[in-house]
């Protein structure tokens, strides 16, 4: 592996010029950042949350241990301080409502959202790949004029009304998949996952696969293609090695910028399908101003993120030895 | 008279491109060259001459870049390639015609390892097993005079300098013995100690290996140091061809002429270099009559009112200016 | 021709003309999407003017089919789906400019500020916040400033204005840091014109109009916020007509009534559709792959 000069911290750590090292450098420092965002939002709140919470009849004792409960009492940097010495430590608060700790609530309603972004994402693999893949090879043809229209249809439509359409198409038309509702344990779960992960797919992979067809295209009137068809490279090992594999990098890097887009959505399509996940844990605890909870989630949900992007960066690095020198 | 058979003979040749609503757009007219055994011949042009599109008629890859032969013929070893098809193009290209392609910095896929694309080179001309074309590679490497030729093997493109990218694409391309190697501007993104190191590794590779070669170059000092004969392009025409010595003792076409004035290593400190005049004729405007006669000196009412003229024998060589008998007496 | 017409004043035929110009110079895509949107815009104003029916009133037995009396049919309170459907690309119409413009003009000026900058550290450290506000998931983004401000569109709006200025910020700042390099900002320099004059007239108008191709795509991506948070329940809420309030409404009768979802899941989808046919229209005029 090369190393590179320029970029942050190059200058001042030796350490830091590996580029894997220096991407996680930078992810753990937007990561620090996300928590201090999180602290934040609390005091967006209009007014005292303890009072708001407990009406206008509250105790002054019962309003002091609301405080400390929603870490508002002190200072603001005492606040901070213990805020984040607390995140650290793996302490998320409690939740107002059940008054459970927040990280145990999330424990046990993420494995299903896992499952939903997990499967919406080998989904999302499996029908943008061949999806850009012909698009590129047959974009003069009918073929590719459908797709660019198909492509702009779906991608506008907004998931909560093509998850409607999904549901009374193959739930109600034709039983193939249940309206709602869910079953832990795999490969049961599928049956219940593989028409929401569907819904979030109808925008991603007209997305994906646009970007995967122009990159194709962009790459195929490269140098080394012609010199590869002249050395007489013919077949899968032509598609593969000369078409596919240098067009994926943007692709893959797209996924990770996506992955935000995935969980977002994710939120929207729980709701829709009935599905206990971390969504609708989060519009639960909106609705019942369980701020503590709220703050979690929307950190965790931050975390998951940058955690999914810094991936994306290391398969591409691995797929496109080019990607590391920018 | 008996005469042998040339390797290549292109006759006639013209390209066009394919625009929408089936317009054309002609980037080569008119384009003739012919190639013996073991022959050097470089072709000399300005961008835009169509040079680099008469490359890729020889290796078949016209379609590629929306293009195709309008007429003409190309012949290569007694087989008629003008309009073959693909079939008869994968047994041509690689086995029977090497190709080092224009800016072939980035003629190495950069997310493959050298050996990976090298082995495919080998591979293709036959079945032969993955240790024996390891070995192959490493020597082919060596051939082309790189050395820790193991440790390039395991390199991809972005590690290896400009002169190693461009030592391994000769590689590639000789790797199945090719009988003709197309080098199109080999040279021109490198170094000039580079740069003379390259021309003198492809000559003595066409030594060794009985190759005939065709140098692509814009400037005629490469062509000059490397070649036996040159063929003079000038917006999609021939408009000179013939021995090296002649064309620059004695050019019978004023733009081989001005080219040759234009060189800079002839220039004389403290002088101006003599540019040509105006602008090289581009694709989709080429004037009528002879394509040249704007930049021309010598330039008459004939000259604008007739079409372009064919190449006809002068002295020793062929040229395409109804004024060869003239230059050859104002030389004088 | 209705160049003899005397009713047009000479100032009203240049403009005529000049829309005629703009319209030749657009692609097929973007025509397309300036036919839909001209189409919503104008049904949205006729419909509720013109039918006498009132979006929030009981008209009619619930639940019909789309009838010659009522093309939409009626939802389940017995309402005018026609109407509510009008009054909905109203209001949502209206609260995606509104969400669209604030983040611009607070972004687009932040960003600028921040161009003007070369401190490494400082830029370490921009770079930083900008990504770590666009690492939270948009929509969980919006959802927890929501929690925090309130339920209500009130709520919405500042949501989507804090959560979307800094994607402005980010092309305002790339732009601004291009543009201080450029010859005619250096010459205003030379002519000794103030750092704020030359910030706000030479180079945020230059950053506007890149904000402003940006924003094209955003209003889509904000219509669905908006429509989305209402489908949740937590942003425009029943009986106010509202697309998503309204497929939230719709969805209990979707065995039975499916045209309760179909009519303002068509619209939404079609507002969608008509700017990003449009955005991607002029996208690809401005890259010049279109004539």
């Amino acid at each position: 592996m090369t190393s590179s000069p320029g970029g942050i911290g190059a200058r001042t750590l030796p350490l830091l010029r590996h580029p894997v090292l220096r991407r996680l450098a930078q992810a753990f420092f937007v990561a620090f950042l996300l928590m201090v965002f999180a602290f934040l939002l609390i005091r967006l709140i209009p007014g005292d949350p303890a009072m708001i919470l407990l009406g206008d009849e509250a105790t002054e004792e019962d309003v002091i241990a609301y405080r400390k409960l929603l870490g508002i009492d002190g200072s603001i940097p005492s606040q901070f301080g213990r805020y984040v010495s607390n995140l650290v430590r793996g302490d998320f608060g409690v939740s107002i409502r059940s008054r459970e700790p927040v990280l145990s609530i999330v424990g046990k309603r993420l494995p299903v959202s896992l499952w939903l972004t997990v499967t919406t994402i080998v989904m999302t693999i499996g029908l943008a790949l061949p999806l850009g893949v012909a698009a590129a090879l047959y974009r003069r043809t009918w073929f590719g004029h459908a797709f660019q229209i198909g492509a702009s249809v779906l991608v506008a439509t907004p998931v909560f009304f093509s998850g409607l359409l999904l549901i009374l198409l193959f739930a109600v038309q034709v039983n193939l998949a249940p309206i709602a509702g869910y079953h832990a344990g795999f490969p049961a779960n599928l049956y219940y996952l593989w028409l929401p992960a569907l819904t979030i797919n109808f925008v991603l992979v007209p997305v994906l696969a646009r970007i995967l067809q122009s990159s194709i295209v962009e790459t195929s009137a490269e140098e080394f293609v012609e010199a590869a068809i002249i050395r007489g490279t013919q077949g899968w090992r032509f598609y593969w090695r000369y078409l596919l594999r240098p067009s994926l990098a943007p692709t893959i890097a797209a996924l990770g910028y996506f992955a935000a887009t995935v969980v977002s959505y994710a939120v929207i399509i729980e709701i829709i399908f009935n599905l206990p996940g971390l969504g609708m844990t989060l519009v639960d605890a909106v609705r019942n101003r369980d701020y503590p909870l709220v703050q979690g989630i929307v950190f965790l949900s931050g975390l998951l993120v940058v955690g999914l992007t810094f991936m994306a960066d290391l398969v591409n690095g691995w797929l496109d030895p080019r990607a590391q020198i920018r | 008279m008996s005469e042998i058979e040339p390797l290549l003979e292109v006759k006639d040749l013209c390209i066009s491109f394919r625009k929408g609503g089936g317009r054309k757009l002609p980037v080569v007219d008119a384009a003739n060259l012919s190639l013996y055994q073991r022959q050097a011949v470089g072709i000399v042009g300005e961008s835009g001459s169509g040079k680099t599109m008469l490359c890729r008629a020889l290796i078949g890859t016209l379609p590629r870049h929306g293009a195709g032969i309008v007429s003409g013929t190309v012949r290569f070893d007694g087989q008629e390639l003008a309009g073959a098809p693909e079939r008869v193009w994968r047994g041509i290209r690689g086995r029977e015609i090497g190709y080092i392609p224009q800016s072939s910095l980035a003629g190495l896929n950069p997310v493959l390892t050298v050996e990976t694309q090298l082995v495919e080179s080998i591979t293709a001309a036959g079945s032969i097993s993955r240790q024996q074309a390891r070995q192959e590679a490493v020597a082919l490497l060596e051939q082309v005079q790189i050395p820790r030729a193991q440790q390039v093997l395991k390199a991809r493109s972005h590690q290896l300098s400009g002169g190693m990218r461009q030592r391994v694409m000769i590689a590639a391309a000789i790797a199945q013995g090719p009988k003709l190697l197309i080098a199109d501007e080999p040279t021109t993104a490198l170094d000039v100690t580079i740069q003379r190191e390259i021309l003198s590794l492809i000559t003595q590779l066409r030594r060794d290996l009985n190759m005939a070669l065709i140098l692509v170059s814009h400037d005629l000092a490469v062509i000059e140091e490397v070649c036996d004969d040159v063929m003079v392009m000038y917006a999609g025409a021939s408009v000179e061809a013939g021995p090296v010595a002649a064309l620059s003792k004695a050019p019978r076409h004023p733009y081989t002429r001005a080219l040759r004035v234009s060189r800079v290593d002839r220039a004389v400190p403290g002088q101006d270099l003599e540019a040509i005049p105006g602008d090289a004729a581009s694709v989709g405007s080429w004037p009528a009559g002879c394509r040249f006669w704007p930049r021309c000196a010598l330039a008459d009412e004939a000259c604008r009112r007739d079409s372009q003229p064919a190449l006809m024998p002068t002295a020793q060589q062929l040229s395409a200016c109804i004024h060869a008998e003239r230059m050859a007496e104002l030389e004088q | 021709m209705t160049a003899g017409n005397p009713s047009i004043s000479p100032a009203g035929r240049l403009r005529r003309v000049e829309l005629r110009r703009y319209w030749r110079q657009l692609n097929a895509e973007s025509r397309w999407g300036v036919v839909i949107l001209a189409l919503i815009l104008v049904l949205s104003v006729s419909v509720p003017l013109l039918s006498p029916n009132d979006p929030y009133g009981f008209v009619d037995q619930p639940l019909q089919p789309p009838s010659a009396a009522f093309l939409f049919g009626t939802d389940h309170l017995g309402r005018d789906l026609l109407v509510r459907v009008f009054a909905a690309a109203r209001l949502d119409i209206a609260l995606a400019i509104l969400g669209v413009s604030v983040p611009i003009v607070i972004g687009t000026f932040i960003g600028t500020l921040a161009g003007t900058t070369r401190n490494r550290i400082a830029e370490t450290i921009w770079d930083g916040l900008v990504n770590a506000l666009t690492a939270f998931p948009e929509i969980i983004l919006v959802l927890g400033i929501v929690a925090m401000v309130g339920a209500d569109i009130r709520g919405l709006l500042i949501a989507i204005w804090i959560s979307r200025w800094a994607q402005y910020a980010r092309i305002a700042r790339a732009k601004s840091l291009a543009l201080r390099d450029a010859e005619f900002v250096q010459a205003a320099q030379v002519l000794g014109y103030s750092q704020l004059r030359i910030l706000v007239r030479h180079i945020m108008p230059n950053v506007f109009s890149e904000a402003l191709a940006y924003a094209l795509s955003d209003f889509i991506f904000i219509i669905v916020i908006i429509g989305g948070l209402s489908f949740l329940g937590l942003g425009v809420t029943p009986p106010t007509p509202e697309w998503g309030a309204m497929l939230a409404e719709g969805r209990l009768y979707l065995r039975t009534e499916p045209w309760l979802i179909l009519f303002p899941g068509f619209f939404l989808s079609l507002t969608a559709i008509g700017v990003a046919l449009l955005a991607r229209g002029l996208e690809r005029i401005s890259k010049g792959e279109d004539e």
